[in-house]
């Protein structure tokens, strides 16, 4: 004779759909995550060089901005003192994701001097700087480009015949893309114009 | 003696084998049922993980390969999006990836566990749109503060964070975290974690 | 000031105590970058100012009181124009005109392009003084005789070129306790502005 032991019975919720009387106590579902870190200007807010002489591309292609005597051979080495500078086009944003973005900005001195108010502005709209008076609307897809505004007050640099004197100012600039819509800002769209009640301009 | 065979409803398969089935108490017994156990796809079973479910804009970034979820921001990623990646040196979040619906009959509370990912890590799994809840809530069993709660018909939003500002944590992500072929994370629905139940 | 949302920062600066992280920043993406400025003299800068002598030539700094180089009258014992040594600026100074005159002075300071591009040049004349001034006595032209005071004609100057300023005084009406003007602001623009490159 066969032993035979006693089932004991099941009670098994029927699953596809149908839910059964059974409630789970747990489930355990092991899942992939799968991020890479891309270069700078292949990110899902690429930040790209439209102005080699004033932007560097770095470590994984991290923009960085120097305005100084690199521009040229002409003798220029800096900006001069009591005085407002605008540089059109220094970089790119580039909104490769899939929800559009409000881009604003905002810089901080990192070596505690004052003298230069610097911001950023989209296309030639120099009168609206990012972050303090507007915020830049970028659709997935599009391409805005961002240009350098400065400020330079009484900033004093010696002047001697001999010698060539600079006076160099660092900050960290903040760039920040956010999905939500500020209520407090101008929108302008990537062509530097202004969009109203969630319209957008026209696609580049 | 005469044999008797005893029947217990349909779809009984007397013990096999030429057991002795006497007339008064019987040894052993062995009774065979039918046992319908089926798999769903994410989109459909108990713990529902379905993008196309509430339309999320960044559902893109996550993908279904034969009925299993993933979350893919990778130059393989079959999403609509141009992006290769996360930026460089900065901080990225993306809510609202995918929701996690309760398609069962009891609360649950949710959490995740991975064994290459603790707290301390520069990424991070997050509930959005908790009921009761406001803000975001850390899935990580073992981070700070509580997990969600999701009763019956109820779900929140998953979304995800990466900090990428330095060389340091760009690399601990590509080889400690994603290296090899992603982060294998399991989400938990626990009945028992929640109170009084 | 501008608003600041919080960002969600990762690596164990989640949030303790059981709830909400970040403030409503539903995706983001924030990117610290460096930005750095080199601020230099007026004989330096893109846009340089420089004092010339009686020919036009650009002189090395002028002291007051340097009186064989420059054109003068008797009653002013300092150049028309001298970089200040320590603030590295230029300063322009008329200071012995004839009422009820019409004054013309040559070869006041000169523009350098310093630049990149081309620029078109205007120069205005103001008076940001307490009471009244009267900067329309002041006229600036080219040492060419173009007009260089008028926005809507500006004049062209290339990259690596330069210009010396006359200026013209007309001083009808005008008497020794009559402020003039104390400020003069040189406009460049490039021309080409906003066209692709």
């Amino acid at each position: 004779m066969r032993r035979r032991t006693l089932l004991a019975s099941l009670s098994v919720a029927a699953a596809g759909g149908a839910i059964g009387t059974g409630a789970f106590t747990s489930v355990e579902a092991t899942r992939t995550v799968d991020v890479a870190i891309a270069d700078e200007d292949k990110a899902l807010l690429a930040l790209t060089e439209m102005d080699p002489q004033l932007v560097n591309q770095g470590t994984r292609n991290r923009i960085q901005i120097s305005i100084d005597e690199a521009i040229n051979e002409n003798g220029g080495q800096g900006v001069g003192s009591r005085s407002e500078y605008v540089f059109d086009e220094v970089f790119g944003i580039t909104n490769q994701g899939t929800q559009t973005v409000y881009v604003e900005s905002e810089f901080t001195e990192t070596d505690g001097q004052s003298g230069i108010s610097p911001g950023f502005y989209v296309a030639t709209t120099d009168d609206l700087l990012l972050g303090t008076d507007a915020a830049l609307v970028v659709d997935p897809g599009q391409t805005a480009a961002v240009g350098s505004y400065l400020d330079v007050s009484d900033v004093n640099v010696d002047y001697d015949d001999e010698l060539s004197v600079s006076r160099e100012f660092n900050f960290d600039a903040t760039i920040t893309a956010e999905e939500e819509e500020p209520s407090d800002l101008r929108l302008l769209n990537n062509e530097g114009n202004e969009v109203n009640d969630g319209e957008d301009g026209p696609a580049v | 003696m005469k044999r008797r065979s005893i029947l217990a409803g349909a779809g009984l398969l007397v013990g096999t084998g030429g057991a002795a089935l006497g007339t008064g108490a019987f040894t052993s017994v062995s009774a065979e049922r039918s046992i319908s156990i089926e798999t769903s796809s994410d989109a459909q079973a108990f713990l529902r993980l379905d993008p196309d479910d509430q339309g999320y804009p960044n559902s893109e970034y996550a993908a279904e390969s034969d009925g299993i979820i993933e979350i893919d921001v990778t130059p393989d990623s079959e999403g609509d999006f141009d992006g290769a990646g996360v930026s460089p040196f900065a901080s990225t979040t993306l809510e609202e990836v995918f929701p996690v619906e309760n398609q069962g009959t009891q609360d649950v509370e949710v959490s995740v566990t991975s064994p290459n990912l603790s707290p301390e890590d520069p990424f991070e799994l997050f509930a959005t749109n908790v009921p009761g809840q406001s803000g975001r809530l850390n899935l990580l069993d073992g981070a700070s503060g509580s997990r969600p709660i999701i009763a019956p018909g109820q779900s929140f939003a998953l979304g995800f964070a990466v900090d990428t500002e330095t060389e340091n944590k760009i690399e601990t992500l590509n080889t400690e975290i994603f290296g090899g072929s992603g982060l294998e994370v399991t989400i938990i629905a626990d009945a028992e974690e929640v109170d009084g139940s | 000031m501008k608003r600041r949302t919080a960002i969600l920062t990762l690596g164990g600066l989640v949030a303790s105590g059981g709830a909400a992280m970040g403030t409503g920043a539903f995706t983001s993406v924030e990117a610290d970058r460096d930005f750095a400025v080199d601020v230099r003299n007026d004989d330096s800068a893109y846009l340089a100012l420089r004092p010339v002598d009686a020919d036009g030539n650009v002189v090395g700094n002028l002291s007051e009181g340097d009186t064989d180089r420059v054109p003068e009258t008797p009653e002013q014992n300092r150049p028309f124009s001298l970089i200040d040594e320590d603030t590295g600026r230029i300063d322009i100074a008329v200071t012995a005109l004839n009422a009820d005159a019409m004054t013309v002075i040559s070869n006041v300071f000169q523009i350098d392009n310093q630049g990149r591009n081309p620029i078109d040049v205007y120069v205005d004349i103001s008076y940001e003084g307490e009471g009244d001034g009267n900067p329309d006595v002041v006229e600036v032209s080219t040492s060419n005789g173009n007009a260089l005071d008028d926005d809507e004609n500006p004049v062209e100057l290339g990259d690596g070129n330069s210009l010396v300023v006359d200026l013209t005084f007309d001083t009808s009406g005008i008497g020794p306790d009559d402020a003039i003007a104390d400020t003069i602001t040189i406009h460049g623009t490039d021309p080409n502005r906003g066209e692709s490159q």
